[in-house]
């Protein structure tokens, strides 16, 4: 330690052997990787992304079950506000179920914490006997 | 197609590599203390140059060199001290120095250390390509984005503590 000179600070050291290959092997890996993401792949996946994302937004919806026999019904009973299957009507109004479907047609009120907000589930039980399943009078009344 | 005069290619890389390997691992190992680390710095360095080889101009390719490499070299000396910070076995990385050179090596690491480590960022990247690149001051300058006359005088501060530390240590 005492032979040691201030110059000696600035001492050049050798690097590890193989710098050059290794320099080599090193844009080999680049090149690779910059191929992974040419322009037209980059598109493709942009759009595969796109697809999943909506199709993850859309799936809810796409994937509500649909009634034809509930809405044409509806349709009949004048109250369009119900034609999409579980929305929520606004209208402060019952729900008229012709006489002569009465039969295959069940009705369950859900109970809201709203009170003026009135929703009914509809649902056609074809080929069943309509069986009152509640003692809500309610029901009874919107029938 | 062939490349265009005076531009980086594959072939130029590899002969500035050859040359400028040695003194920028010099300038590397004094941030990291480790001959790995500094070795895979001054490649990365080599690897980001080819990256941006259509903007290079090779008049100017060896200031660019240095800088990117004293970036790089900077932030990972950063890194490494906030992890060294928030390790839990921070003895045994606190020097960090890899020592297997032989035993006089090693004493000349420990004491160069010592005297680097406390020095300002902008004295230290300043003396270590005034004494490490074989660049002028003018280029060292264009290299750090500052006059080459700030460049002389922050070399000579920085030998300066240097000198000082050098003497505190020995007991002169």
């Amino acid at each position: 330690m005492e032979n040691i000179k201030f110059e000696s600070l600035f001492k050049k050291y050798e690097p590890p052997e193989g710098g050059i290959h290794g320099l080599n092997k090193k844009l080999e890996k680049q090149k690779i990787k910059n191929s992974l993401f040419t322009f037209p792949k980059m598109v493709f996946a942009s759009a595969f992304a796109t697809v999943i994302i909506l199709t993850v937004l859309l799936y809810p919806d796409l994937m509500r079950p649909k009634n034809n026999l509930f809405i044409d019904l509806v349709n009949e009973s004048g109250n369009p506000a119900l034609i999409k299957y579980g929305y929520l009507t606004k209208r402060d109004e019952g729900v008229s179920i012709p006489a002569n479907e009465r039969s295959r047609v069940a009705v369950l009120r859900v109970k809201t914490s709203n009170k003026n907000v009135k929703f009914y589930i509809i649902e056609s039980i074809s080929n069943d006997t309509f069986q009152e399943k509640t003692d809500d009078p309610d029901i009874n009344n919107s029938i | 197609m062939p490349d265009k005069p005076n531009t980086l290619n594959r072939v130029s890389l590899e002969s500035l590599y050859a040359e400028l390997e040695k003194p920028l691992f010099n300038v590397v190992f004094r941030y990291l203390w480790n001959r790995e680390e500094a070795q895979d710095l001054v490649q990365e360095a080599f690897v980001r140059l080819w990256k941006i080889k259509d903007r290079v101009e090779m008049q100017t390719v060896k200031p660019l060199v240095y800088k990117i490499c004293v970036n790089l070299a900077a932030t990972k000396y950063r890194r490494k001290k906030i992890l060294n910070f928030f390790s839990l076995d921070k003895i045994a990385q606190e020097s960090g120095v890899e020592y297997n050179d032989i035993l006089e090596q090693k004493e000349e690491i420990q004491l160069l250390q010592k005297v680097i480590k406390e020095l300002p960022s902008k004295l230290k990247e300043t003396v270590l390509l005034t004494e490490f690149s074989d660049m002028s001051y003018d280029e060292i300058g264009k290299s750090l984005g500052i006059p080459a006359g700030t460049v002389g005088s922050r070399r000579n501060k920085a030998i300066g503590i240097m000198k000082e530390k050098f003497n505190k240590i020995y007991g002169k």
